[in-house]
């Protein structure tokens, strides 16, 4: 991805996230913007990539964020590396297939994130918090997801193909 | 050799960086100032947030003004422009009247008395599902400091966690790291009201002797300084036993609807008579 493009994104990523993204709410449940810009990053550009991006958009968002400094650091860098992976290791993935790795990194993102509130303050019950945050945003995430490749990156790869 | 450090430097950098960050997520560490790293990156994206909140209010105008224009498509061009005109003119003074009449009820609230308050809008809202927190738009510059108590004319907002120099970041009353310290109107029972998993409040350590029941206002109770005694913070659900059966605990509806919070007063000094803003 063109390096001016991604630093453009992310500089409107937060403010995008915490201002016009609120009115997306479900019962008070956003899609994480940054989570699905980190995954198609890493997916389609590779660990590097992905684990950069990872990075700077985690770090960015934990500057607005109410909780522990580096939670979205570690779980998005981690995210941005391991959909960098899976990237290399499965090829011509159809759309159900993607969707399918954003559903489970996000659940897995959400489990990281759990674990390091817990490290970083006190620990809450899993159970509620699975029920109420982890599995939503991951529905809704995946849902966002799968509109934006449909939309975006199905009609870039059409065009790459063509040209 | 060289080849072997080349193939697992990506490995050795991504394992540095790990370290450090989780270095950073001890308590510990965590409670140790970093602004000087983290200063400009707030101030330019609180700025880019402003300005989209501002864009989002006035998009907002302009397309419930193109909604209503819709309905007069039988209308001549120039009755058209004209309505249209006087449609955007009369949204426009609505929501000046709504303002205003915010404005009114939290200049009322302030009339009556007690603490010393700063008028802040709320520019943004939590990144995360996982915290429930809004940026505003009032700082150190501004004399906001952490830990100081957030208001509306409807009740407890929450209280300060992050300052800036320019912004600050309001912990919700319905955020699970929540805490305040809380009495049943009626039978001045007390108890501890938290944030839950699912974005409400409810009543904790409600003694077992307590007569509170469904309906029961809860007022703060002025116990740990950051709020004066009396605000309203909600209205009691049922109460049940908590396990294993050595306090009471209940639901608590807010006093208000936290998502749409546009403007909150911080609490600068608890005492009437101090020089406020």
């Amino acid at each position: 991805m063109n390096r001016w493009f991604s630093f453009i994104i992310l500089l409107f990523l937060v403010p995008l996230q915490t201002t016009w993204l609120t009115g997306l709410s479900l019962d008070s449940i956003r899609p994480d913007l940054g989570l699905i810009l980190v995954f198609f990053v890493g997916f389609y550009g590779g660990e590097r990539q992905g684990l950069l991006i990872g990075l700077l958009a985690g770090g960015l968002l934990d500057l607005f964020s109410g909780g522990p400094l580096g939670s979205n650091l570690v779980s998005k860098a981690l995210l941005g590396w391991g959909s960098g992976v899976l990237g290399r290791l499965c090829m011509n993935v159809t759309g159900g297939m993607t969707m399918i790795f954003v559903f489970g990194l996000s659940l897995l993102s959400g489990i990281i994130t759990y674990l390091i509130q817990g490290l970083a303050m006190e620990t809450i019950p899993f159970g509620g918090v699975f029920r109420w945050t982890i599995l939503p945003e991951a529905l809704y995430n995946t849902l966002v997801a799968a509109v934006v490749f449909w939309l975006g990156l199905r009609r870039l790869r059409v065009r790459t193909a063509i040209g | 050799m060289p080849r072997q450090i080349k193939n697992y430097s990506g490995f050795i950098v991504l394992f540095i960086i790990f370290m450090i960050v989780f270095l950073f997520l001890f308590p510990e560490m965590q409670r140790r100032p970093v602004h000087f790293l983290t200063r400009p990156l707030v101030f330019v994206l609180s700025e880019i947030q402003g300005s989209l909140t501002g864009i989002g209010r006035g998009l907002g105008n302009i397309w419930f003004g193109y909604i209503n224009l819709a309905s007069v498509r039988s209308e001549n061009e120039r009755l058209r422009l004209d309505l249209a005109r006087l449609r955007n003119e009369n949204i426009r003074l609505q929501e000046v009247a709504l303002t205003h009449e915010r404005l009114g009820q939290i200049l009322e609230f302030k009339k009556e008395g007690g603490p010393q308050f700063l008028l802040a809008s709320v520019i943004g809202r939590d990144p995360s599902n996982w915290y429930r927190t809004v940026m505003i738009d009032k700082g150190e510059k501004d004399g906001v400091e952490v830990e100081m108590g957030a208001v509306s004319p409807h009740g407890v907002v929450g209280r300060v966690i992050k300052t800036n120099r320019s912004v600050s970041q309001v912990l919700l009353l319905t955020d699970r790291n929540s805490a305040v310290a809380g009495r049943v109107q009626r039978t001045r029972d007390e108890g501890l009201i938290e944030g839950t998993e699912r974005g409400l409040a409810r009543m904790r350590y409600l003694s077992l002797l307590a007569e509170a029941r469904a309906g029961d206002l809860v007022l703060t109770s002025g116990l740990a300084g950051i709020f004066p005694k009396g605000l309203l913070i909600g209205t009691l659900g049922p109460v049940m036993k908590e396990e294993p059966d050595l306090f009471q605990q209940a639901e608590i509806i807010p006093s208000m609807d936290f998502s749409k919070l546009e403007e909150v007063m911080i609490i600068t000094s608890l005492d009437p008579d101090e020089s406020g803003q």
